[in-house]
């Protein structure tokens, strides 16, 4: 959007991850689970606490724990930077660069960044309703929640391109290969096609497998200057490339999509041309991706809108088997949101952090020096470039 | 198909004149004098130009099937006895788009593009809006 690249880009970095485990019923606060998420992305980096400088973070519904009450008991500060944005999985991508503005322009050297809620046992935002302008025009009739919203937009793009429940399928079961390597995703147990046709429809066009996991946990990472990561414990993570977009006539709410023109795209393909421009490099110099996937959809709808694969051809790259850890395009390594868990996206980001810096374990791709990450999935998101430094 | 299930919509100033004339069997579109664009929902200025002479017109309800969604599992405890239902997107004839249940049989001619109509029913006393094929 701007004509200069943006100039928190290369100078800033990602240089730690932290996780709670995940679970369906956690027996513990959020601030709890916040606390120890950021705590171990310090430790991860081998930071010292008192030299963060900042703190932000993201809550829907009010499911969360604000940065001010993680900073106490964490016993950081003074702090220079709090943010606490009310958004949903549109804001991951969006906080980290947000983190990297504050460290470029001098506030502060080290900011941590969280999610962290208890998705399961308490506010469920799968099946919540979310209060707005737009909520009356949906609810009276039962049009009621994401699953069904994000329904709506995957048919559209099968009236479109001639996709079929095939192909969200290849998304499903591609995606619990790689959970089944991930000790920390909540879902590991194969799944194949027969048992994906097998399961219920919640929205017809998604069945049960399509749709996230919600679970209790947090995930943090540790934004800080690039300079400042190269003397920590691991590799950087360079953020070399940004972009929020929110498109024209988004609607009234997060929940509202009837002024959207196109239910077959989302803004990964309006911020795809800003993505790569101030990255400096394209989607053929990508190793790997890590594409929000609160249902199976936004994954043909990310790879397509940043341009890996043409219009309509996404499920085919998945059925092929070009998203697994030998294709061309290793995607969702983690098992994603789909298998891993709903922490809204922020441990879409940790996922590409740990993979850059060769720490993959059993789920590593080969090849692992730059990759794309997405953060939403209808009408607005973020995205990064991140590069091993 | 019956809806049974109901949640009561939060009127706003923006929407007040919209719910009262769907009370009376008619569905009402804002246009914008300026660019002349209809669309959906009401907001106080044209999201097409930014126009601010905006005027209700009512609708011929007659549009097509834009997209669908068959709802198998209720997420509100409120439509637990309705599914399984349809919630279509339809984009009506004026140029603005909706939801809205299908309401009447054939519901096995669902497809894109297919022309439907708009009818009015009653739940809970309030009026709402669907679309017949």
């Amino acid at each position: 959007m701007g004509a200069n690249r943006p100039n928190f880009l290369g100078r800033t970095a990602i240089a730690g991850v932290g996780y709670t485990p995940l679970s369906r019923s956690s027996g513990r606060s959020v601030l709890a689970l916040a606390t120890e998420a950021c705590r171990n992305a310090l430790e991860d980096a081998g930071l010292e606490p008192e030299r963060v400088g900042g703190i932000a973070s993201f809550s829907v519904l009010n499911d969360s724990v604000p940065g001010q009450a993680v900073a106490t008991a964490l016993a950081l500060g003074p702090l220079a930077y709090v943010l606490d944005l009310n958004l949903g999985g549109q804001a991951p991508s969006f906080l980290v660069m947000h983190a990297a503005m504050a460290v470029a322009s001098g506030l502060t050297d080290a900011v941590l960044v969280y999610r962290a809620l208890n998705g399961r046992s308490g506010v469920r935002v799968g099946s919540s309703q979310f209060p707005g302008p737009g909520s009356q025009y949906r609810y009276p009739i039962g049009f009621t929640a994401y699953p069904q919203y994000m329904a709506m937009w995957a048919r559209r793009y099968m009236i479109e391109t001639g996709a079929g429940y095939e192909d969200l399928a290849a998304v499903a079961i591609v995606q619990r290969r790689y959970a089944e390597r991930n000790q920390r995703a909540i879902l590991r147990e194969p799944l194949t096609l027969d048992d994906y046709l097998a399961s219920p429809f919640v929205a017809d066009p998604y069945r049960v497998p399509d749709c996230t996991r919600e679970v209790d946990g947090a995930c943090a990472v540790l934004v800080t200057s690039l300079e400042l990561a190269r003397r920590l414990r691991h590799s950087p993570a360079v953020i070399q490339g940004a972009a929020y977009r929110i498109g024209r006539r988004s609607g009234l709410d997060i929940g509202d999509a009837l002024l959207w023109e196109d239910y077959s795209r989302n803004y990964t393909s309006l911020l795809a041309g800003d993505l790569w421009r101030s990255a400096g490099i394209g989607p053929d110099q990508v190793d790997f991706a890590e594409i929000y996937d609160c249902f199976t959809g936004t994954v043909l709808f990310g790879l397509e809108g940043l341009g890996f694969v043409g219009r309509g051809e996404a499920g085919a790259f998945v059925r092929s088997g070009e998203t697994w850890i030998d294709g061309r395009l290793p995607t969702n390594t983690n098992g994603g949101l789909l298998c891993e868990g709903y922490l809204h996206g922020m441990n879409t980001v940790a996922e590409a952090v740990l993979q850059l810096q060769g720490r993959g374990g059993v789920r590593q791709v080969p090849r692992h020096d730059a990759c794309a990450v997405t953060s939403g999935g209808m009408m607005d998101g973020s995205a990064l470039v991140l590069t091993r430094g | 198909m019956m809806q049974h299930g109901f949640i009561a919509p939060e009127l706003d100033e923006d929407s007040r004149a919209w719910w009262e004339a769907l009370a009376e069997h008619r569905l009402l579109l804002p246009r914008c004098r300026d660019c002349e664009r209809t669309w959906f929902p009401p907001t106080p200025g044209c999201p097409h130009c930014g126009g601010t002479s905006v005027e209700l017109v009512e609708s011929s309800g007659r549009g097509r099937v834009y997209s669908w969604v068959v709802v198998n599992r209720a997420l509100a405890p409120a439509f637990t006895a309705d599914v399984p239902y349809t919630i279509l997107a339809v984009d009506l004839e004026e140029g603005a788009r909706m939801f809205g249940r299908l309401v009447g049989g054939r519901g096995e001619a669902l497809a894109a593009g297919a022309e439907v109509r708009a009818e009015f029913y009653e739940v809970e006393g309030r009026v709402l809006v669907g679309f017949a094929l």
